[in-house]
């Protein structure tokens, strides 16, 4: 199931076999907007500062590269900290 | 036969005496750090509140928390309900991507997640229920009634029977009808059912379930022949959009009665 969650994270472009492309895309879009509905609301003035692309790079980017383990959906927020540290602290 | 309602925030200043729902589910991801007050006034006042949880993630390969199974089984002790259900999904692969997402429908694949299911319900010490979910693309060579079936008998869990998300797959994939779908189910695994409204999205070209609108009125018809040959209560679930209270009780008393609902 990798392929698949490499698809829906946005890591390749090959749809796995034997999945449509519609359905994928379904998948791919419920992953980005939670996230994106959520973190628009707890940082809003960094939603405000970024433009529509950039914030919407910045969202895919950390929907890629996270590895989210809690059960508690709020706990993005935490993720999402510990996220832009990290990339902070790898652009130092 | 009772009809209860999905208890969401948007309901939190609602009069839930004007609410005519026999029992409540929630989410327990939503309740176990959270103060319960609210639940607790609405088991005073004598209905049942339930558990239907989303991120136990029984399709995906990571190992399910003990600790977090130890924390549903505290807040159905302080609730005092014996309900317990979650997606027959993947929540994410190894990790969390807090979305429904399908699990093939392999015999290989049934046998391990049945053993999953089986593995939380020696933790909880009890039988949970898992929801036959929608899904908008899958592979496989069984249907996926025969799946849910397969699972079940192994596991040894009953079933949250979801009408509406039969009806979504059906829409979409053309492969098993209700009428056909309910015919492969054993009832008596069955431990209520779910109804919800679903949508088209013209973007892909699919019906998604987004609870966010009324019950089809053929979802609504079917799970009400369900309901009173089975005995069965049905809940509904409206979490996205919620409207105001006089279209959440009208829906309620389309399916509490045995008349025709409007669509």
């Amino acid at each position: 199931m990798s392929d698949f969650f490499d698809y829906v994270r946005g890591l390749t472009e090959v749809v796995p076999e034997g999945y449509s492309p519609q359905g994928m895309a379904v998948y791919r879009h419920h992953v980005y907007l939670g996230p994106s509905q959520l973190l628009a609301a707890s940082y809003p003035e960094l939603k405000t500062a970024l433009s529509e692309d950039d914030w919407t790079s910045l969202m895919k980017d950390f929907i890629a590269k996270t590895r989210w383990s809690s059960h508690f959906y709020s706990d993005i927020d935490e993720n999402f900290k510990q996220y832009l540290n990290d990339e902070l602290n790898e652009s130092v | 036969m009772r009809v209860g309602i999905g208890y969401r925030r948007d309901m939190a200043d609602w009069n839930l005496s004007q609410v005519p729902a026999a029992f409540f589910e929630v989410c327990p991801e939503n309740w176990i750090h959270r103060d319960r007050s609210r639940l607790h006034d609405i088991i005073a006042a004598g209905r049942e509140v339930r558990l239907h949880g989303v991120s136990l993630n029984l399709g995906g390969s990571g190992d399910i928390s003990s600790e977090f199974l130890y924390q549903v089984r505290d807040l159905m002790r302080d609730l005092g309900t014996t309900y317990y259900s979650d997606h027959l999904a993947s929540s994410g692969d190894a990790h969390q991507l807090y979305d429904l997402f399908p699990i093939p429908f392999t015999q290989a694949e049934a046998y391990r997640v049945a053993d999953r299911i089986a593995r939380v319900q020696d933790v909880l010490g009890f039988t949970m229920a898992v929801e036959n979910s929608t899904y908008y693309t899958n592979v496989g060579d069984m249907r996926e009634s025969e799946f849910l079936q397969t699972v079940v008998a192994r596991a040894g869990c009953h079933v949250l029977l979801d009408i509406n998300n039969i009806e979504v797959n059906w829409k979409n994939h053309r492969i098993e009808s209700l009428a056909d779908y309910v015919t492969n189910v054993d009832f008596s695994t069955v431990s209520y059912l779910h109804v919800a409204g679903h949508e088209y999205n013209p973007r892909f070209q699919m019906y998604i379930d987004t609870h966010s609108a009324g019950v089809d009125a053929n979802t609504a018809e079917i799970a009400k022949a369900l309901a009173a040959a089975h005995s069965k209560d049905i809940l509904l679930e409206w979490d996205h959009d919620m409207p105001e209270m006089a279209v959440i009780n009208q829906e309620i008393a389309c399916l509490t009665s045995l008349t025709m609902c409007a669509a």
